[in-house]
């Protein structure tokens, strides 16, 4: 008969063995789990995406500085066809405060000769040279935007500060860096192909602004290629409600223009971009009707906020909506809760901007 | 548990204890290895066979930056093959710079092909008969037209089927 210590002994031994063995196989398990997603994948494929990512960002700059050289030589050509001054669109209620001589037979004018009381002739000079840089830039600008809306990935339009060196350099630095994503070339196709207009959200990333909480749904079917979208968590929601009711009248909704940054901002504001707004509204009072002055508003900029979009339908250029076009945006909008700004069809904001909360407080629905 | 440690605080004890710890401790191990080996399996890691496709495109975009001289005028192999589309006169001038480039470069031991949008320039190392394929890691370049065109660059390409032997 075993006494009572060697039976505490006989029973004590097996039993801290066996819980080791537990909690060994437990942790040998839990591991097993984490390490899951590594295991199945080969070893090094992280660091060589990461090459990958490296070697296509290098070809998107090849690419970009390969535009850059035919634009500029397609700029110069498209100046010299529209004598030596880029042409923009404008509204009848617009005045061109670039151009004073005005055009005959579709051709700017550049000297214009007229006679004095005597009968003498004088000459005047309407054609600025030192504005050539501008037009110049402008083409430039826009030949490039074209190259870089067709290359499969999205390289950001109008993203360049343009320096002119003396009469042979042209310096462009971009306003945002290029921005490529490594964890994505690690997502297996079927959820990159899959049809994202139904859930747009399964691919917003956290944005990398300063902002914290925002959601950057760049790439996205929502977002027009070449733009950079980001939009706080709450109006990327509301986004997502309005494209659902244009979905069911067969449309997209198609952002070009969310989030900005301050640089971005001041690039709208001194003309840097197509839109040229400097040019066109040569009077800051004017101007501020259709684009903010960054230093003038600070945090109030509406597009600071990330609360605010600017939309259109998708497959339709601003140019190309027609009034019932921007109609159905305004109705699709604003029933999805957001507030329009008056003096702009494709501006509309949301989610507590001073706007929106004027627009709320007077009970409407599109305000100046 | 005070009864085990009073054997264990015993000489006696204490070395009845040192043995069967370290055969318990074996007797552990090895139940869990073959616990793991019968539950689990072998873990194998597999080491990634990208590396061919990588050197390609890093090649591809060497290729692409090389200056060669036209008309007494200097021109990358980028504006080259841009060019050739609207200038089908120039297409054996950069198909003979290309081949001469591809076997400079990697000699003629390998089959080095380029594509450029589906056409191929094949190397003095491929065979004259032999189905290539072009590479899948390819470069966007810009055409002077706007059109953007594809290339890629495969620095030692297999072919498809051998030969049939009439």
């Amino acid at each position: 008969m075993k006494s009572k210590k060697t039976l505490a002994f006989d029973i004590f031994m097996p039993l801290v063995i066996v819980i080791a063995l537990i909690i060994l196989i437990s942790l040998y398990l839990a591991l097993y789990e984490k390490d899951a997603a590594f295991r199945d994948n080969p070893i090094g494929k992280r660091q060589f995406n990461l090459l990958k990512v490296y070697l296509k960002a290098e070809s998107i700059l090849f690419y970009i500085e390969q535009s850059a050289k035919y634009a500029l030589q397609q700029a110069i050509y498209d100046l010299a066809q529209s004598g030596g001054i880029s042409e923009i669109e404008f509204s009848d209620a617009e005045i061109f405060a670039g151009y004073s001589c005005g055009r005959y037979n579709d051709n700017y004018v550049w000297y214009e000769l007229s006679k004095d009381q005597d009968g003498k002739y004088l000459d005047y000079s309407c054609f600025d040279e030192k504005s050539l840089d501008t037009h110049l830039i402008y083409y430039l600008n826009k030949n490039l935007n074209e190259y870089l809306q067709v290359h499969p990935s999205n390289i950001l339009l109008n993203n360049y500060n343009y320096e002119v060196r003396g009469n042979l350099e042209i310096i462009g630095k971009a306003i945002e860096p290029l921005k490529l994503d490594i964890k994505k070339q690690e997502i297996p196709e079927e959820i990159r192909t899959t049809d994202l207009l139904r859930e747009p959200v399964k691919i917003v990333k956290e944005s990398e602004t300063t902002i914290e909480g925002l959601k950057d749904f760049t790439g996205t079917p929502l977002c027009a290629k070449g733009s950079q979208c980001i939009l706080t968590d709450e109006a990327l929601k509301l986004l997502i409600k309005a494209q659902e009711r244009a979905a069911q009248k067969g449309l997209t909704l198609e952002v070009y223009s969310a989030y900005r940054s301050y640089y971005k901002q001041k690039a709208l504001w001194e003309g840097r971009t197509p839109e040229r707004y400097a040019y066109r509204y040569e009077n800051p009072a004017v101007r501020k009707k259709y684009v903010s002055d960054p230093d003038e508003c600070g945090n109030n900029c509406p597009h600071f906020t990330a609360k605010v979009v600017d939309v259109k339908l998708r497959g339709k250029t601003t140019g190309m909506m027609t009034s019932n076009d921007w109609l159905l945006l305004h109705k699709i909008m604003t029933e999805a809760g957001w507030v329009r700004y008056a003096n702009e069809p494709w501006h509309f904001e949301c989610c507590g901007t001073d706007r929106y909360a004027r627009a709320k407080q007077q009970g409407v629905d599109i305000i100046a | 548990m005070r009864q085990y440690f009073q054997i264990a605080n015993s000489r006696r004890g204490m070395g009845f204890v040192k043995l069967f710890a370290i055969l318990a401790f074996w007797m552990m191990v090895l139940v869990f290895y073959v616990f793991l080996k019968i539950f689990i399996g072998n873990t194998t890691y597999k080491v990634t066979g990208v590396v061919s496709g990588i050197e390609g495109y890093e090649s591809l975009l060497d290729v692409l930056k090389t200056s060669v001289d036209i008309n007494i005028q200097q021109i990358t192999i980028a504006e080259l093959i841009a060019l050739v589309r609207h200038d089908e006169e120039k297409k054996t001038f950069l198909e003979k710079e290309l081949v001469k480039l591809m076997d400079d470069v990697y000699g003629t031991s390998n089959c080095v092909i380029m594509c450029i949008s589906n056409e191929k320039i094949k190397g003095s190392g491929c065979g004259a008969i032999g189905v290539y394929q072009c590479s899948i890691n390819y470069v966007t370049i810009p055409g002077y037209d706007k059109n953007p065109i594809e290339v890629s660059f495969d620095p030692d390409a297999q072919p498809l089927s051998s030969p049939i032997a009439p």
